[in-house]
C-alpha cells in the first residue's frame, strides 16, 4: 500500500470541477515576472498544461515573452490557432506548490471566460473525482 | 531521422519548396493582412508537411518551424522545446508542432 497525502480536496456543483490555479510566466533571459490567477475547469480530455482565454497574452507580453502560434484541437475534433509558451503553475486552490513551480505549457486560446486544467499538469498528482458528492480530492 | 541523430539547422538553407496555396498564404500574412483562423492553421498545416517531408522528421518530435518552412529547434518534449525557444530570439516568426499530429496541443 503507497502512502498518499492529500494536498487540497474541492467541492464543486452542477456536476463541474472548478479550481483556482496561480499561474506565473518568467522572462528567462531578463528573469522579469508576472503571475496572475485563472478559474479553470479540471478537464481530463485535454492533454495539454493549462489553456487560458487568449487575452492573458498580455500577461506574457509585459514581461517580454513572446507567444508563439500553434494549432490546437478543441471539442468536437475544430482545429484553431492559439499560442504558447513556458509557464509555471504556482498555485492550486490552497495548496501552493514549492518554487519555481511546476513547470508547463501555457496555451492562450479563444474567449471562454475560464480555463482548463489538463492532463500534463494532472499526471503529477493522484486526482480522485467522487461524482455523488461532487468532489474533487488530489493526492501527492 | 532517427533516435540520437541530429538535425543540422543551418538558417541560410533552402528549406523545402512550398507549394502556390502556401505561398499566396504567406504573401497575405508578409503584407500584414489578416489571415483567418481557418487560413492560419492551413498554412501551418502545409508549412508542417512539407518540412516533415523535408527534414525526414521522425514522428511525435516537437519542432519550431519558420513560415518559410525551416526548422529552428527540435526536441524530443513540449516542455524541453518551448523552454529552448523561450530563451531565444528568432530573426524569423515561428509556430511550434508536434510531428504526425494535427494540432500541438488540446483533444487527441
Amino acid at each position: 500500500m503507497i502512502a498518499r497525502k492529500q494536498i487540497f480536496v474541492r467541492r464543486y456543483s452542477s456536476g463541474k470541477p472548478f479550481v483556482t490555479v496561480r499561474i506565473a510566466i518568467v522572462n528567462l533571459n531578463t528573469f522579469q515576472r508576472t503571475a496572475f490567477d485563472q478559474r479553470c475547469w479540471v478537464d481530463t480530455g485535454f492533454d495539454g498544461g493549462v489553456h487560458v482565454p487568449e487575452f492573458r497574452r498580455s500577461e506574457a507580453t509585459m514581461v517580454g515573452v513572446q507567444p508563439t502560434p500553434a494549432t490546437v484541437t478543441l471539442a468536437g475534433r475544430v482545429r484553431r490557432p492559439g499560442y504558447v509558451c513556458l509557464a509555471f503553475l504556482r498555485q492550486i486552490d490552497d495548496y501552493e506548490i514549492p518554487p519555481p513551480g511546476l513547470e508547463m505549457e501555457l496555451l492562450m486560446q479563444g474567449d471562454q471566460p475560464w480555463g482548463l486544467i489538463g492532463l500534463e499538469v494532472l499526471r503529477n498528482w493522484i486526482a480522485e473525482f467522487d461524482g455523488p458528492r461532487e468532489t474533487l480530492s488530489v493526492y501527492e | 531521422m532517427g533516435e540520437g541523430e541530429s538535425l543540422k539547422l543551418v538558417p541560410e538553407e533552402a528549406g523545402p519548396r512550398l507549394p502556390p496555396q502556401a505561398l499566396k498564404l504567406l504573401s497575405k500574412l508578409r503584407n500584414q493582412q489578416p489571415l483567418t483562423d481557418r487560413e492560419l492553421v492551413n498554412l501551418m498545416d502545409i508549412l508542417a508537411q512539407r518540412a516533415t517531408e523535408h527534414y525526414r522528421l521522425e514522428h511525435g518530435k516537437f519542432v519550431a518551424i519558420t513560415f518559410d518552412g525551416k526548422i529552428v529547434e527540435l526536441a524530443d518534449t513540449k516542455l524541453d522545446l518551448l523552454r529552448r525557444i523561450q530563451s531565444r530570439r528568432f530573426p524569423d516568426q515561428i509556430f511550434v508542432w508536434r510531428i504526425g499530429y494535427e494540432s500541438f496541443s488540446g483533444r487527441r
